[in-house]
């Protein structure tokens, strides 16, 4: 039911953009809410999506453009201001706390209080039911968050906002830890919004719930609008064209000839968590992930934030295990529970978040890049200063470090130079299958372009490299192979040389042609 | 659940289930073993040793729930007796203006303290390590050595009794009672929990974290000086190092009466009991006449169970958050 007739703009973002020190996240962005509308957001990993909520939301202060209200421009100072402004925001990551009641939290920070500054406990209570009830009645107001599902405290942070009866809601990503059920619920509760006129913003990366609930779509691409349109003017292949189409910008180094093949180094058979399935919170039902990767080539594992690469490759490093299935390794049926089990079977692992997992950031290039092989330089039980100086001068050289000398404290590298540091690390331990989580992310091009080639040259020695990537063009340019994930499981395999990007983001939501 | 009875009082309240449980334990065996301890006598004792303690735990409690630790009420303690001892005879303050003056001096520094860790961004172990430190001095400054006295009227008053019931004990229930409703049934006392529990997120929705942390650290300060006065009335003279040990005692306090230091999770119903068990080790194993490096081993041993137990029940409330 687009365009109805009283629709009018209630929210405007006009010409935003937005620049962290090194991105340029958002340039000249429009954007128009109207009420009675659900707008839908969409767009690759690192399109600006957030970030354009987050400018809306008083999250960020937008570098250029404006923001107006009714027509009115408006500086939204905090996420309180925007609320009182009549925008609502539910984060992707949840903001409740565990250790309030439901109703606690529903009205925290507009908590109804008598003149002597007492609570009033029953309205707060009455209130939080009657916002529930629009929502989720089935949740009681009385429960500890703690006790609560993602999913009901999805529910519950929805409540929260809507408690506010918002003018505009913004939504983001909603449906990603919730069951078909849920979502479906979520889904019409949306639609009853919308016909009370409240206007909604809606980040989806489920191409069905899109086509469903919105009335009009908003393209966007490396912190660009490409294009917004009334849903009746798209669609599944349209959309997913106009979403894609980025230029090959960085030199990708050749990949192998011939397929790998012979023994697979890494064979991963149905695993899974029954207890919380990949990736999805929420979802019911578990699937199994199965996939191999063989000596010498380098495989890509894609598909859009959150749609359980992490948890795999954590899996496969033993942080946190599988409970289902079995992982081979050289054929052989192991049993990875921890990370030292993992480093003994000949895996390395690199994680995405390189301050808080990768790097002990006080300590000194020499010493960090020792410390996953400290075995190699142990004598009597003393490091040996001058093997472990020799060892760490020729990966700072290998890799091309850029720092006076292996005693520079790491916290005071560059992200590209650490992420170096971090993989000198790993291929001291001499891994036979070197897992990386967005190994490029945040580190400038030139720095991108040599880890290429050193994975490329690793590969050619006969390791094994799994690399899970959202940079779609990375995962083209690099891989010899390709799995796409979607909601936990793998949805399409595609040879490095075939891919496109049009095929992959068809796989990445949950369509297998396109 | 009764209408009004909701939320943070029924969350208090569990959690300080088991603390009473050995609270009661503990006088059950005492009574049994030792007879002195039957007297009341002995109970106005206990409520008079208990009651200084208990006053200050009230104070840490409260900055604790922020997430922070106030090192510093222990002077304000010594600092509180101090101004009261200028109040007796040949001395130059009378009792009302000694008492104004012990309780702005404490809530100023816990002021100051709040002022520090909002705006200068010191971390509050820090922050009330150097103000401990300067308060302390300044007791010292007025007065290097204990004595003076404090006003006899008001001693006098403050040790009234009438059978079991106590002065001490009508004020710690009325602190306790003010403090359990300020925490339960104010916004300032909610946005308190909030702000310990998830700063950032406390601050989306709208809570003035800044503003709620300051007051805590005010709140502490005040406390701890009210602890000061009623120590004051037990002891008829000042002392510039006397609250030293009420510092790191109200942090155990509070934390054996299930408040966590991480903040958000406690309150002062099990601070109460905390306290209790405290004073009352001391009690228990003076009438049995234990020697007082084992009071000590004892009283460790206590807490670290307390803290075991805590951890291994709170362990899954954790997970789930």
């Amino acid at each position: 039911m687009p365009g109805t007739t009283s629709s009018q703009v209630v929210l405007e973002g006009r010409n935003l953009t937005k620049t962290f020190p090194g991105v340029k996240a958002l340039t000249d962005v429009t954007i128009q809410c109207k009420s009675h509308q659900v707008l839908a957001l969409v767009g690759e990993n690192g399109a600006g999506k957030s970030t354009l909520v987050n400018l809306l939301c008083g999250v960020y202060q937008p570098d250029g453009g404006e923001i107006l209200l009714n027509g009115t421009p408006t500086r939204v100072r905090d996420p309180h201001h925007a609320a009182t402004l009549g925008i609502a925001t539910v984060h992707q990551e949840l903001s409740l706390l565990p250790h309030l009641t439901v109703a606690e939290n529903i009205l925290l920070g507009s908590e109804p209080a008598g003149r002597t500054g007492f609570l009033r406990t029953s309205d707060i209570y009455r209130r939080a039911a009657e916002a529930l009830a629009d929502i989720s009645p089935s949740i009681d107001v009385d429960a500890m968050v703690y006790d609560l599902s993602p999913a009901e405290r999805q529910m519950v942070e929805i409540a929260k906002a809507w408690s506010q009866r918002p003018r505009v809601l913004i939504l983001d990503e909603p449906t990603s830890s919730l069951s078909k059920v849920e979502a479906q619920n979520l889904l019409s509760l949306v639609t009853r919004l919308r016909s009370q006129g409240t206007s909604v913003i809606f980040i989806s990366h489920r191409l069905d719930e899109v086509f469903e609930i919105s009335d009009e779509v908003m393209v966007m691409k490396d912190g660009h609008r490409v294009d917004t349109l009334p849903i009746g003017e798209l669609d599944r292949g349209k959309l997913i064209r106009l979403m894609v189409g980025r230029e090959m910008t960085q030199t990708f180094p050749p990949r192998r000839p011939t397929p790998a093949s012979g023994r697979p180094l890494l064979e991963l058979r149905d695993v899974a968590r029954p207890a919380r399935p990949l990736g999805t919170a929420g979802s019911a039902g578990s699937c199994g992930v199965s996939l191999t990767v063989y000596p010498g080539e380098i495989v890509g594992l894609g598909g859009l934030e959150g749609q359980g690469q992490r948890d795999l490759i954590r899996g496969i490093f033993g942080a946190e295990p599988f409970s289902r299935g079995q992982v081979l390794i050289d054929g052989k049926a192991v049993r990875i529970d921890s990370p030292e089990a993992a480093i003994a079977a000949g895996v390395a692992f690199i994680p995405d978040d390189r301050k808080a997992e990768g790097l002990v950031l006080p300590l000194s290039i020499r010493e960090n890049m020792i410390l996953a092989s400290l075995a190699r330089v142990v004598r009597f039980g003393f490091l040996q200063g001058k093997r472990e100086q020799a060892m760490a001068d020729d990966y700072m050289g290998k890799l091309a470090v850029k720092a006076p000398s292996a005693d520079q404290v790491v916290g005071n590298l560059s992200g590209g130079n650490q992420q170096k540091v971090i993989l000198a690390k790993w291929l001291l331990t001499q891994p036979k299958l070197l897992v990386l989580h967005e190994p490029t992310r945040g580190i400038d091009i030139q720095t991108k372009v040599e880890i290429y080639r050193l994975l490329r040259q690793l590969a050619e020695q006969g390791v094994g490299v799994l690399i899970a990537t959202g940079d779609m063009l990375e995962l083209i340019g690099l891989s010899d192979r390709i799995y796409v994930m979607y909601e936990g499981s793998v949805t399409g395999e595609v040879r490095g040389a075939e891919a496109t990007e049009e095929r992959l983001m068809a796989l990445s939501s949950g369509g297998g042609t396109a | 659940m009764r209408k009004g009875w909701r939320g943070s009082v029924v969350r208090q309240a569990r959690r300080a289930i088991p603390i009473y449980l050995l609270v009661l334990g503990l006088v059950a065996m005492t009574l049994v073993v030792s007879p002195t301890f039957r007297t009341e006598q002995n109970f106005r004792n206990v409520v008079a040793q208990v009651t200084p303690l208990a006053a200050v735990a009230v104070g840490q409690t409260v900055v604790l729930l922020l997430g922070g630790i106030d090192l510093s009420i222990g002077s304000v303690v010594s600092l509180a007796t101090v101004i009261l001892s200028f109040s007796g005879r040949n001395g130059s303050l009378h009792i009302g203006p000694a008492l104004l003056l012990a309780l702005a001096a404490g809530a100023l520094v816990g002021f100051l303290n709040g002022l520090g860790v909002v705006r200068l961004r010191i971390p509050p172990l820090l922050m009330t390590l150097a103000s401990m430190a300067v308060v302390k001095g300044v007791a010292l400054y007025l007065r290097d050595a204990p004595g003076g006295s404090v006003d006899r009227a008001f001693t006098r008053f403050l040790n009234w009794h009438a059978g079991p019931v106590t002065m001490f004990g009508l004020a710690l229930l009325v602190l306790y009672l003010a403090a359990w409703a300020f925490l339960s049934f104010t916004r300032p006392g909610r946005h308190l929990y909030a702000t310990g529990g998830d700063r950032e997120h406390a601050r989306r929705s709208g809570v003035n974290v800044d503003w709620t942390t300051i007051l805590g650290y005010t709140l502490a300060g005040l406390v701890g000086a009210i602890g000061g006065i009623l120590l004051a009335g037990r002891i008829y003279s000042g002392d510039p190092v006397i609250g030293d040990a009420y510092s790191l005692d109200s942090v155990a306090a509070s934390v054996l009466g299930g408040t966590s230091l991480l903040g958000g999770i406690g309150g002062v119903v099990g601070t109460l009991a905390g306290a209790v068990l405290l004073a009352m080790t001391n009690n228990i194993l003076n009438l049995l006449n234990v020697f007082s490096f084992y009071q000590y081993i004892v009283k460790g041993l206590i807490l670290a169970g307390a803290l075991v137990l805590y951890h291994v029940r709170g362990r899954g409330a954790h997970r789930a958050a």
